[in-house]
């Protein structure tokens, strides 16, 4: 349909409109997604991978990893598999010598909304774990279809309830010897979204992110 | 990020829109003209309309503005997308996050009924006057939060095909309508609009026995009942005023309690950055007031509390049944429950989880499940994605 027709489209159609009941709320001008509330992140490398990440990673990484992460399930490689050595990730290494901004995890996720994170273009975090079980803090996301990368230490799980991992947390590639994982995830809509660092982390745990432009 | 459309507009369109003869937003089935009042057609047992009705061409330029990205540093937010519909007109944040990102220090408050709100805010009971609190949002820097620059904004807006036939309308006699101040009365017209009254609670209060759910006429009798005692501060119409055990208001205004939702320093302290009234006063006697909210939509307004530190309903429950929140772990460890400020009315009670979601399901029942589908209520800007059949709405021009 060129400009004119919908113009004039819209001009006959408006009038048209004019008293009528509109039932649907379809012209919401936020973006309306399939959020993937499955939550079923496997997040994390396995310990036992050190050793078994030679021959597949690089094939793993050139491309997206979102539907076959789940599939290949004839071995863990790709759970320890190495991320990409591509711009995102060399923010990260970049981030392990940054100062980093201390905060106290909530208990439960009750508490969740008490320790919160506004995610910037790029920021690093010292993450300080509860005496006992699971961390929890919130992650603000303040623009739709943000796409950004999740840091942290090897063997640290961290869950982005809510949010589409594209990938599992793998070695970073830019830097795969500094012991941090790279992780990549869509937030389709703008919110609050809820993280848990699993019981079994560091007393402090470092943490950084990068948003993809 | 949401993008509007960009390319050229129609005149005609803003003049078919201006001077569309629609029924009323509440549907009363009358036409309107433009400049005669609005059609509003409120619920019968809601007080009268505060004030005088804006005309049909004002309302409909707030409702232009309201929506409109370009009210932004970042052409990225409008009022409307932080004051959300289906969030129950706010935005789902834990705080509120600005146009240049930067993080507020409350939770954003509903706009549903705001035309009988009163007090507005979470702390300020002096500030009434709703022109003059947008102003905080619109042009604020402390934070930024959509950061307009009322020097420029009206040029623009006069720039914008669809605007200067819509301030005319709005405002016939004056031969140069678009002025910041005629901007923020058509705003103000707007929002005051948002009318919220056709919940099943209202039903209920209006003789309609059978409109809660057995859950829900349960959950009533709990909020109401001195166990609870919830009512004792969410009395009244819009449940934010003070009432007796009959249920007879106290106050024609809102209160301001502490809740015990904080007790950082084992002497009532609150997180620094939002300590409630008593930044505002400096008594410490205000340590953690904040004003009542209306429960008016509030199963749609979360997180919940003044700094939306509740991710749910039942936290907020659980908070409530303890006396007080008790903060294990975060940056804010501490038991609001021996708070010296708290309010004495937040004394605990016992409550099992089927009365929990009795409970829950009562507060659910303050939801007007209509309001949000009430095409005036809609904005009137087409959205990003190319073409996507949505017929009536505006192209946004560069």
């Amino acid at each position: 349909m060129d400009r004119t027709t919908l113009l004039l489209t819209s001009l006959l159609s408006l009038s048209l409109a004019c008293g009528e009941e509109k039932s649907d709320d379809d012209d919401d001008d936020t973006v309306e997604t399939d959020t993937d509330t499955d939550g079923d992140t496997d997040i994390g490398a396995d310990d036992d991978t050190d050793d078994d990440t030679d021959d597949d990673t690089d094939d793993d990484t050139d491309d997206d990893t979102d539907d076959d992460t789940d599939d290949d399930t004839d071995d863990d490689t790709d759970a320890a598999g190495v991320g990409p050595d591509d711009a995102w990730a060399a923010m990260g290494c970049e981030q392990v010598g940054a100062a980093a901004e201390p905060l106290v995890l909530g208990a439960s996720t009750a508490e969740s909304n008490t320790a919160v994170i506004v995610a910037a273009d790029v920021g690093t975090w010292s993450l300080v774990m509860p005496a006992s079980g699971d961390g929890w803090f919130t992650l603000e996301i303040p623009a739709w279809m943000t796409v950004m990368h999740a840091f942290t230490e090897q063997g640290v799980e961290i869950e982005f309830i809510d949010a589409d991992p594209f990938t599992e947390a793998l070695i970073n590639g830019a830097c795969p010897d500094a012991g941090i994982s790279d992780q990549r995830l869509a937030f389709h809509e703008w919110g609050a979204y809820t993280v848990r660092v699993a019981e079994g982390a560091p007393e402090t745990v470092w943490f950084a992110i990068a948003k993809e432009e | 990020m949401v993008r509007h459309r960009q390319g050229g507009v129609v005149p005609l369109i803003a003049v078919a829109l201006v001077g569309c003869r629609q029924a009323g937003f509440l549907d009363t089935g009358a036409p309107v003209a433009p400049g005669d009042p609005v059609a509003l057609a409120l619920p019968a047992h809601f007080p009268d309309f505060p004030g005088a009705l804006p005309s049909q061409a004002e309302a409909d330029l707030g409702r232009l503005l309201f929506h409109d990205f370009r009210l932004s540093v970042d052409d990225a937010r409008s009022c409307g997308i932080c004051h959300e519909g289906k969030k129950g007109y706010t935005d789902g944040f834990v705080v509120a996050v600005g146009a240049l990102g930067d993080a507020h220090t409350r939770n954003t408050q509903s706009l549903l009924n705001l035309a009988w709100r009163g007090p507005l805010t979470w702390v300020q009971p002096e500030l009434t006057d709703l022109r003059a609190q947008m102003q905080v949002p619109l042009f604020g820097t402390h934070p930024v939060e959509m950061g307009v620059d009322p020097d420029v904004l009206p040029d623009r807006l006069a720039a914008i095909e669809v605007y200067p036939p819509a301030f005319a309308a709005a405002h016939p006699d004056d031969p140069t309508p678009i002025t910041m101040e005629n901007v923020e009365r058509a705003l103000l017209a707007y929002e005051r609009l948002f009318v919220a009254g056709e919940t099943p609670y209202d039903a209920f209060l209006q003789g309609d026995a059978d409109a809660l759910s057995a859950d829900a006429a349960a959950g009533h009798a709990l909020f109401f009942s001195p166990r609870l005692g919830c009512g004792g501060c969410h009395g009244g119409l819009f449940l934010d005023r003070q009432t007796d055990p009959s249920g007879a208001l106290l106050s024609e205004q809102p209160a301001y309690v502490n809740t015990g939702m904080y007790n950082i320093d084992g002497q009532g302290g609150l997180p620094p950055q939002e300590t409630g009234l008593h930044a505002v006063t400096g008594d410490p006697a205000d340590m953690g007031r904040f004003r009542v909210p209306s429960l008016r939509g509030v199963a749609e307004t979360g997180p919940w509390g003044h700094d939306g530190s509740f991710p749910s309903l039942d936290d907020v429950i659980d908070a409530y049944a303890r006396g007080g929140r008790l903060l294990v772990g975060g940056p804010y460890p501490g038991d609001g429950a021996t708070s010296p400020w708290k309010d004495p009315r937040i004394t605990g009670f016992s409550l099992s989880q089927t009365e929990k979601e009795q409970l829950i399901a009562f507060l659910e029942s303050l939801t007007d499940a209509g309001a949000n589908a009430r095409p005036f209520l809609q904005t009137p800007w087409c959205p990003d994605e190319p073409d996507t059949g949505d017929a009536g709405c505006i192209p946004v021009e560069g």
